[in-house]
């Protein structure tokens, strides 16, 4: 009875979070909460003694003799891993959205689009103008003429904030000041449909741009100001091309980073820049994103088959800095790590987790400076061929 | 406390060191990087018409997307 009851526990404990060695550290995901933790290698043991149902005594008693500790401080350390990591507490993932069976789609738009992604067409009915230039501005180069369509994507406002829906089932809903979260489920939706993959089919979405040679893709990171969006308009220009911008899907069955067809937003101190390569920019209409304290204009992605979908050949952090000599150099998989994480989206189930832990420890991570627009080209064809 | 209570707790330089150590060691165990990955997918997008913003619509960007990581 009690070896059973010892056996259920176990199987409790192995369900609750994953361990990865990185580096020289561990990486432990739990499912509580979805967080990453990045701690000592010994730390992880422990952890995973617990998980085993090792007593706490014999593990403090362990510690305590391998650091020449008193056991009631060794005790307390183990006790609160304990607490933290095995323990079950109340999930701190957000609740699903409250029952919308209330809430009724309207029936009439006063904004219709049409957007043709390869063979798909997807109708976009937004509530008003407002709502519509949410969306539209990074899909208009995808506009077509009203025709039958696949998918039927509808966003209006409510008291509570704005609703989505597909198809007439809705999607969710989200207050004003997280507008963000809206556009973002809105991509998502659409990436579901252009290809052919659900939510759960999705180890993450990385706040980045993603570039490819036809072969490989390599993930462009930053803080925003730092050139992602403008190196991936220099180097779509230099023969390489654009898989995404922004949005970038990775699928966790292939691990392969998927096409996302919206347009590249181009901040005005980039626009001088670009000019000699794309002179349409200087048409372009400009839109102030005033609390993002920028302007941009949206310029169309060179890639027209948004069905392609490459593997990663790794991370490059890139930073514009005036005047900087190029610097190109691998860095830690912790230190990227840290970088990636609070900027993605990474899939709460457990088996994506995994697949993502695995994904990143294989992938090289690099750190991109540079001021001269032609070395930073030149730079990135060396990473595609492996010259660093 | 009296002098010779104190005198009995006092240690070794040597014995300080290791000690030191196996602090720093316990210490570096207990040091961790916690990290949460966004709530939902998220993205970035204009507020509102070519140059006009969206003050006086309900819909306003109050989180932009360059603060998003502020918990």
């Amino acid at each position: 009875m009690v070896f059973i009851f010892l056996k259920l526990f176990n199987l409790n404990f192995q369900a609750i979070f994953l361990l990865k060695p990185i580096d020289n550290k561990t990486v432990l995901w739990s499912l509580k909460d979805n967080q990453y933790l990045v701690v000592e290698s010994a730390t992880a043991l422990l952890v995973s003694k617990l998980s085993k149902g090792e007593s706490l005594e014999d593990i403090s008693k362990e510690l305590s003799q391998e650091l020449s500790l008193p056991v009631k401080e060794s005790t307390d350390f183990v006790l609160d891993l304990k607490k933290r990591f095995i323990d079950p507490g109340p999930s701190k993932l957000p609740n699903k959205p409250e029952s919308l069976k209330d809430v009724v789609v309207p029936n009439h738009f006063s904004v219709e689009k049409f957007y043709k992604i390869n063979e798909l067409v997807i109708k976009a009915c937004f509530e008003s103008v407002q709502a519509c230039f949410l969306i539209h501005p990074k899909f208009e180069h995808l506009e077509v003429e009203s025709q039958k369509h696949d998918f039927c994507f509808k966003t209006f406002t409510q008291d509570a904030g704005i609703f989505l829906a597909v198809d007439n089932k809705l999607i969710g809903s989200w207050p004003f000041d997280e507008i963000h979260y809206f556009q973002g489920k809105f991509s998502m939706q659409l990436i579901q449909k252009i290809h052919k993959r659900q939510e759960d089919e999705w180890l993450g979405v990385f706040h980045a741009s993603a570039v490819s040679n036809k072969k490989n893709a390599m993930l462009f990171l930053g803080d925003s100001g730092n050139g992602k969006s403008t190196s991936l308009a220099l180097l779509q220009a230099h023969g390489f091309d654009c898989i995404a911008d922004d949005f970038v899907p990775v699928a966790a069955q292939s691990q392969e980073i998927y096409s996302f067809p919206a347009a590249i937003s181009v901040k005005k101190t980039s626009i001088d820049t670009l000019l000699p390569f794309y002179p349409e920019l200087s048409e372009s209409k400009e839109y102030d994103l005033k609390v993002a304290q920028k302007i941009v204009r949206y310029l169309k992605p060179n890639n027209s088959d948004f069905s392609s979908h490459l593997p990663c050949k790794g991370l490059v952090f890139i930073k514009y800095i005036k005047d900087a000599p190029l610097s190109c150099k691998k860095i830690d998989k912790i230190t990227a790590f840290q970088k990636l994480v609070p900027d993605s989206w990474l899939s709460p189930i457990k088996e994506n987790a995994a697949i993502f832990l695995d994904w990143f420890a294989a992938l090289d991570c690099f750190e991109l400076t540079y001021s001269n627009n032609t070395e930073m080209v030149a730079q990135v064809s060396k990473l595609f061929r492996d010259e660093l | 406390m009296s002098q010779k209570e104190t005198n009995k707790k006092d240690i070794t330089r040597k014995e300080a060191i290791k000690k030191m150590g196996s602090y720093a060691a316990f210490a570096a165990l207990g040091t961790m990087i916690m990290l949460n990955p966004q709530k939902a997918q998220a993205q970035s997008g204009p507020p509102g018409p070519p140059g006009q913003g969206a003050t006086n619509s309900p819909i306003q960007i109050r989180g932009a997307r360059r603060n998003r990581n502020k918990k």
